[in-house]
């Protein structure tokens, strides 16, 4: 079979009818301009959940402070909870074997007044033990030790946008002003790439614009910190990713103990939510396949109608292929040919305009999104996958028509 | 004359359409056989099976009853594939309406046959040039259908049926869509390519065109009532 000349042949015959096959085949593009969008949406969605847990660590376990009203606070206090303490950070440390690391914050609230600057910076309190939890790197002095902490130094680390903000006062040996007391300077953080994130419950910190003082160090002149409780946050470090699961049990089930059952803490799990994003991502790809799966069909219902109107206005032409020595399977391929170059092109057509749209998208309601290789190779496929099907029954048709009354026909 | 120097033997060929209940006879039993070169003439009324006995003939349709051998071979019994193979290498086909493809040059249409055939694409064009070049329209090789006159296209569709050089050419009423004048070139056309040694065998209700007929079945209501040879 002249498979170059029966393609070629297919092209003609659909570009005699340019309007009637740009109609017909509006059904795959539009369809295929879905696929593609959502798929480009879904991807960037899927990208973003996935960088901001990975940036949390699947390895990590996160246990927040809750706000508490008045009256949960009272109940909390009869139970003798003080909320999240430092206390608690140690005996998770001494219980859990498979703890590598933790790491007790304390969100400071005070104020560094720099005029240049609108958004307020990040005052942290930490131990030494958040260095490495958290992967910081020092670019110029050192990070807080272990003797900052038991001696209470009045010592600060900056994140590079602090320092940079400050000019010249942000150097290292130099002094920094938080509320009533001075710390001095003793090393400066490495940039650290950040991304802000819509969920608050993944939101990662941006160390950039952190100020870190030593655990303990806070408490005098400068106000405590916002939630109940003697620290905000306890950053974990399990030793294997298979451990998160049991590790985070242990944690919830110790804590519950020490807080006498009150629900003043969160505990994050970034495997448990990759899990739940997974689960979602799932929901998702079988909501964007039904609705695939319905463009597509009407789609194919427009082509196979096309065809059929095609089959039955080029009657004589297939009488006279007929005459000339076509067998059934060439017409059969000819027509199938045509219904599949209508919806590829369809489809190529969709897969621009989705592309195009994917990036609107992404400009205009500022959302990311990607367009992986394989939703092209998927598109493609579906929509040939579509011609072939609503090709066959005309092209079947087609085959069948006896040659002698296809002549025949006026 | 015997059977190998026959390249038609139809023997008692019958076609019975059914419409419905009825059935309707349109051949009723008929003897033909064509020699190699010969210039048969099928004439007769409308209605009379002359179109009907073309199509068996140039194996577009079987015979309900009869035995048809072409070129030595019983073609009674075999499947569509073989008989299309048959008609893409031994039949050429000349129709009343031209029956040209619009939207494709004469040199395309002339090609087309080759599209269903095992010669390469450089053969067939080589071919097809010499055909259209045959038939006097290497001038107008690249215009369309609609852009030639009712002879012209007629040449075309002749070009067509010889460009795959078959056993035998079958021509429908291929004068009826034309002028006086133009009818008698394609007649000399004919004429010309059965002294190059083309079997041909053309249905006709024009005694002009019998004329050059070396033998003539004459048909009415499904069966030959005359058999006479011309010239």
């Amino acid at each position: 079979m002249k498979w170059d000349q029966i393609m070629r042949d297919a092209w003609r015959a659909l570009l005699r009818h340019r309007l009637r096959s740009l109609l017909s085949a509006l059904g795959i593009v539009f369809a295929v301009v879905a696929v593609v969008t959502m798929l480009a949406i879904a991807e960037g969605a899927k990208r973003e959940v996935l960088e901001q847990i990975d940036r949390l660590g699947t390895n990590s376990i996160i246990v927040r402070t809750l706000q508490l009203t008045k009256a949960q606070e009272a109940v909390a206090r009869r139970r003798l909870s003080h909320g999240l303490v430092l206390s608690d950070a140690k005996s998770l440390e001494k219980s859990i074997r498979t703890i590598s690391c933790v790491a007790p914050l304390k969100e400071v609230k005070a104020s560094l007044s720099i005029a240049s600057v609108q958004d307020p910076f990040e005052i942290l309190a930490i131990t030494d033990s958040y260095q490495e939890a958290m992967n910081l790197s020092v670019k110029t002095g050192r990070f807080i030790c272990n003797t900052d902490i038991v001696r209470k130094n009045l010592v600060c680390v900056l994140g590079q946008e602090v320092s940079a903000l400050l000019g010249d006062s942000g150097h290292l040996r130099e002094v920094l002003r938080l509320e009533d007391r001075t710390y001095r300077i003793v090393g400066i953080l490495h940039e650290r790439q950040w991304l802000r994130n819509k969920s608050p419950i993944l939101a990662v910190r941006n160390y950039n614009r952190a100020v870190f003082i030593p655990m303990g160090t806070g408490t005098m002149g400068v106000q405590e910190h916002k939630g109940f409780g003697e620290i905000s946050e306890i950053w974990i470090r399990v030793n294997r990713s298979a451990n998160v699961q049991a590790c985070a049990k242990a944690v919830r089930r110790i804590l519950n103990h020490k807080h006498g059952g009150v629900e003043d803490f969160q505990v994050i799990v970034p495997q448990e939510l990759l899990i739940q994003a997974q689960k979602t991502q799932r929901i998702f790809n079988i909501v964007l396949g039904c609705i695939a799966g319905i463009s597509l069909l009407v789609g194919g219902i427009g082509i196979m109608n096309t065809m059929l109107a095609s089959v039955a206005e080029r009657t004589r032409e297939i009488g006279i292929r007929r005459a000339i020595g076509a067998a059934r399977k060439h017409i059969a391929f000819q027509f199938l040919c045509e219904a599949v170059v209508l919806t590829g092109t369809g489809g190529c057509i969709g897969i621009i305009l989705g592309a195009g749209s994917a990036i609107i998208i992404s400009k205009v309601a500022g959302w990311k999104t990607v367009l992986t290789i394989w939703s092209v190779i998927v598109s493609i496929i579906m929509a040939g996958g579509v011609g072939l099907v609503s090709g066959l029954y005309p092209a079947i048709k087609a085959a069948r028509l006896e040659p002698a009354r296809a002549l025949r026909h006026e | 004359m015997n059977d190998c120097e026959t390249i038609v033997e139809a023997l008692g060929i019958m076609k019975v359409y059914e419409m419905g209940p009825e059935k309707v006879e349109a051949l009723r039993g008929l003897d033909i056989s064509v020699h190699p070169g010969e210039f048969v003439g099928i004439m007769g009324p409308s209605g009379s099976g002359k179109s009907t006995l073309m199509h068996i003939l140039g194996c577009l349709e079987r015979a309900t009853e009869g035995t048809y051998l072409l070129g030595g071979q019983d073609i009674s019994c075999l499947s569509d594939r073989e008989l299309s193979l048959i008609r893409a290498n031994q039949i050429g086909f000349v129709f009343q309406t031209f029956n040209l493809i619009p939207q494709y040059s004469v040199f395309e249409n002339v090609e087309m046959p080759f599209l269903y055939r095992k010669e390469t694409r450089s053969e067939g064009k080589g071919r097809a040039e010499r055909a259209i070049e045959r038939v006097g329209l290497s001038a107008r090789r690249n215009h369309k259908p609609s852009e030639l006159s009712g002879g012209e296209m007629q040449r075309v569709a002749i070009a067509r049926a010889l460009a795959v050089e078959p056993l035998l050419v079958l021509a429908d009423e291929p004068t009826g869509n034309l002028d006086s004048e133009t009818s008698k070139s394609i007649i000399s056309l004919f004429q010309e390519l059965n002294k190059q040694g083309a079997t041909l065998i053309v249905v006709t209700h024009e005694e002009k065109v019998a004329s050059h007929c070396h033998t003539i079945y004459r048909l009415l209501d499904g069966r030959i009532i005359n058999n006479e040879g011309c010239t």
